[in-house]
């Protein structure tokens, strides 16, 4: 059984079909790309996905499960992570905090424990601050752990970002275009990054990922989807993709007859 | 002497523990308030009935009227808040709420005597037992906003949005510090009954509301020692600047602007008092 | 029958002073997104404006009225400029902007109470006590007066906003501020617009409300129902605003006059709240959803 289905998929706004008739699925481990050009609905099927817009038509079932009957938060908890494409952290906490709240989003303990300092709320928040800073060693990201997370550099905020959303051990992570804004040397080191977190996990975490830097998306992801207007235009491996015309005229547009 | 003494200390105390029910609502969980003088005044009234009519003694009324404070919280928070009100919104509704309150008391006779107010109330707001309570409330509020309680409402304040989708319950969230803000502002209008024995419907108002966010503007968003040091000094400021007294509020108002304009994080930045300290502490402890 | 007449009547009167806060609140609502605070009282400077120039200078009401107005959008304009642009400029988040806007809220109303004095005082006009009678309804001169010239004034707004380049501008701003300026919009000069006609409208609807009630210098709390208006008629639309604002009026005097004139006051806020719960983009509104 797949671990995400997304059957038939059509969000509609008003008069606008963001998204008509999509069909993705994926396994436990996979990593998957989804690209296209601007205003596809890249984002708009992870705002699906993840709760925030509600489905018009089909039916995403993630773990066999029907996401359209869960809030957001409760997705989340049920295994789904994401990212950002205007980076949302928590910018006037630390780096460590905001790994913290993916690690307990919901609280371990009551709110008079909370208020009286009593020893075991103490104890369980030492825990959380030692397994937030194990995250950040493990993204190599310790040495900012009391950053504020504002202040940092563009490309650490990236990573941290992402080093928040692993912190739910999610099964399914979305990314959406974490290279936005990166160099070229900052993108070989992003690759890196999201090739050791998808490899070293606990959870057979899957991958989606929505990127514009193709090369991303070319090297790490094993089945490529491509959207244009809110429709599948296309799936397949690498290979196949980048060779394909329709792909190549979405994103580049036709030829002119002038250049022959 | 010493009774102007311990009237300044009363007026501080109560201003302190009024200003750590908003710092929760609005310093850490982002929930932009102008109507909290009706949650004063909730407490006041429900205490006072309590004293007067039920024989309830100065601590439990005091905390009866907090939790009555807190429920209205809870009725009123619910539903707007699954709302996902927006900030200004929730700003003027808050203020409608006050406003409510005002007048349903008003027209209540029985047992409160509607808008002519309840006087002769116990002064059972003495100095030091105010101020102890008042600071059992700062510590209290200190230690719940280092909680993970607080670290999610500070989440919630920062990036709603991001914090739901990482499996934050935005909704319980704010209606429970909602309610715990409420609690503490219900115990300030107790408190603030029993020192000057009188009370009507019309003594929590607008001002009243626009100075506890004043001292939670000024102590800066985010700090709890911050507001707390700006609600001493607030309440100190008519009577160490007697000439100042009747421009008191024409002060804060450009003092509002100003902040907001030049060092909106407030005095403390969203600091704590001590963090200063703690953070050089450290440096020399990894610097070894 | 004739009593119901003449309450729609005040109901609209009212509902007219209603409508025209709230289009001045809702043009700066749908642009910039923040609630402009101390509008309350820009509204009430332009009145006092009016009555000075009336007790002052002597002046004849018609005067009277623009000089109010242009006060109002005076003052508006210096909000602007010294509080909320450089606070834009700086990409100070919303909250600060609003708390900035009690601020000068909380300056101006306390600076009013203790140079005027806090207490009520009656328009200077007698345009305000004269009755017209058309059988047994009756109808103040000053009803006439603001309705007629808050229709006027909606329409010359409307006729700005969709005919002119200006108020090009400013239509392509309520979508984003930000690419309208990469545009080649000028966005200083279309703030300054929308802070001057949301100023003009105030002092026209303050003038308007101490002809009809009194002038003091708390009346700017009023302008809070402007709020409340804007959310019936929809957050972030014009129209909305105009229709919210009507509708308002005419529930507080249809309650006031049929169930408890106490719950005059209330009904206001009531009723936003249920809006907000049930149809949270009100009437006509867009919803200004987080854009993720």
């Amino acid at each position: 059984m797949s671990l995400l289905d997304i059957q038939n998929l059509t969000v509609q706004f008003g008069g606008l079909k963001a998204i008509s008739n999509v069909n993705l699925s994926l396994d436990a481990g996979q990593m998957v790309g989804l690209i296209g050009p601007n205003g596809a609905g890249k984002t708009t099927l992870f705002n699906a996905i993840t709760g925030v817009v509600p489905k018009t038509e089909g039916a995403i079932l993630f773990d066999g499960k029907d996401l359209s009957k869960y809030k957001p938060n409760q997705i989340a908890h049920l295994g789904i992570s994401r990212t950002f494409q205007n980076i949302r952290l928590f910018s006037k906490m630390t780096a460590e905090e905001n790994v913290a709240i993916g690690i307990n989003s919901i609280a371990d303990y009551g709110i008079i424990s909370a208020f009286l300092g009593l020893p075991d709320a103490r104890r369980k928040d030492r825990e959380t601050k030692k397994k937030a800073q194990e995250y950040l060693e493990r993204v190599n990201l310790l040495p900012y752990k009391d950053a504020i997370a504002g202040s940092l550099p563009y490309g650490i905020q990236r990573k941290l970002e992402i080093a928040r959303a692993i912190a739910t051990k999610p099964k399914l992570l979305l990314l959406d275009e974490p290279a936005a804004g990166m160099n070229n040397e900052e993108t070989l080191e992003l690759i890196d990054f999201i090739r050791n977190i998808h490899s070293d996990n606990e959870t057979n975490m899957a991958i989606i990922l929505i990127e514009h830097h193709l090369e991303v998306v070319m090297n790490l992801c094993s089945d490529i989807t491509v959207l244009n207007l809110g429709s599948v235009l296309k799936k397949g491996t690498p290979a196949e993709i980048q060779s394909d015309p329709a792909v190549i005229k979405a994103y580049i547009g036709e030829r002119r007859k002038s250049d022959g | 002497m010493y009774q102007y003494l311990s009237g300044i200390l009363t007026v501080i105390a109560i201003n302190i523990t009024a200003v750590c029910g908003l710092t929760i609502l609005t310093g850490f969980t982002g929930m932009f308030s102008l109507g909290h003088a009706g949650f004063m005044s909730l407490g006041a009234y429900a205490s006072v009935i309590a004293i007067k009519y039920w024989g309830f003694s100065f601590i439990p009324a005091m905390l009866f009227g907090g939790i009555v404070a807190a429920f209205f919280g809870l009725l009123v928070g619910y539903p707007t808040m699954k709302g996902r009100m927006r900030g200004d919104t929730f700003a003027i509704a808050m203020l409608g709420f006050s406003e409510t309150v005002r007048l349903a008391l008003s027209n209540i006779y029985p047992y409160i005597n509607g808008a002519l107010g309840i006087s002769g109330i116990p002064k059972y707001s003495e100095a030091w037992l105010v101020l102890l309570i008042a600071a059992v409330c700062v510590y209290l509020t200190f230690r719940y906003t280092k909680s993970k309680h607080g670290r999610i409402a500070l989440s919630i304040r920062d990036e709603e949005t991001a914090a739901e989708l990482i499996g934050v319950n935005v909704t319980r969230e704010k209606v429970k510090n909602f309610m715990i803000s409420g609690f503490f502002c219900g115990m300030a209008g107790c408190m603030y009954a029993c020192y000057y024995t009188f009370i009507t419907p019309n003594t929590f108002s607008a001002t009243t509301s626009n100075n506890i966010l004043a001292a939670v503007v000024f102590g800066g968003m985010g700090s709890v020692s911050g507001p707390t040091i700006a609600a001493i000094f607030l309440a100190m400021l008519p009577e160490v600047l007697r000439v100042v007294q009747k421009w008191r509020l024409v002060l804060y108002g450009a003092l509002m602007i100003l902040v907001m304009l030049f060092k909106p994080e407030g005095l403390m930045g969203g600091r704590e008092l001590f963090s200063g300290w703690k953070m050089r502490a450290k440096k020399r402890e990894a610097g070894k | 029958m004739t009593v119901f007449i003449q309450q729609v009547i005040t109901g609209l009167s009212i509902g007219s002073i209603y409508a025209l806060l709230a289009v001045g609140y809702a043009l700066i609502f749908s642009i910039y997104n923040f609630s402009n605070f101390a509008f309350g009282v820009i509204m009430m400077v332009g009145t006092f404006g009016a009555v000075y120039a009336i007790n002052l200078a002597g002046a004849p009401l018609p005067i009277a009225i623009i000089v109010g107005m242009i006060v109002a959008a005076g003052i508006s304009l210096l909000v602007e400029l010294s509080t909320y642009r450089p606070m834009r400029r700086k990409n100070s988040p919303r909250l600060y902007l609003m708390i900035a806007g009690i601020g000068v809220n909380m300056f101006v109303e306390n600076l009013a109470i203790q140079t005027i004095g806090s207490s009520v005082k009656p328009f200077p006009s007698n345009w305000g006590r004269i009755i017209l009678n058309i059988g047994n309804i009756s109808i103040a001169y000053a009803d006439i007066l603001s309705g007629g010239l808050s229709v006027v004034m909606l329409v010359c707004l409307w006729l700005f906003i969709y005919k002119t380049k200006i108020g090009l501008g400013i239509r392509a701003s309520a979508y984003d501020v930000n690419t309208t300026g990469l545009m080649g919009v000028n966005v200083d000069m279309v703030s300054l617009a929308v802070f001057a006609i949301s100023g003009l409208a105030a002092g026209l609807a303050g003038v308007f409300y101490g002809m009809k009630y009194t002038v003091y210098p708390s009346m700017g709390a009023v302008s809070n129902k402007a709020f409340v208006a804007s959310v019936i008629g929809g957050l972030g639309s014009l129209p909305g605003a105009v229709i919210g604002g009507l509708v308002l009026g005419l529930l507080e005097t249809m309650v006031s006059a049929y169930v408890s004139s106490k719950l005059r006051d209330m009904i206001a806020y009531l009723v936003m709240i249920l809006i907000l719960v049930f149809m949270p983009n009100g009437l006509l509104g867009k919803s200004v959803k987080d854009k993720l």
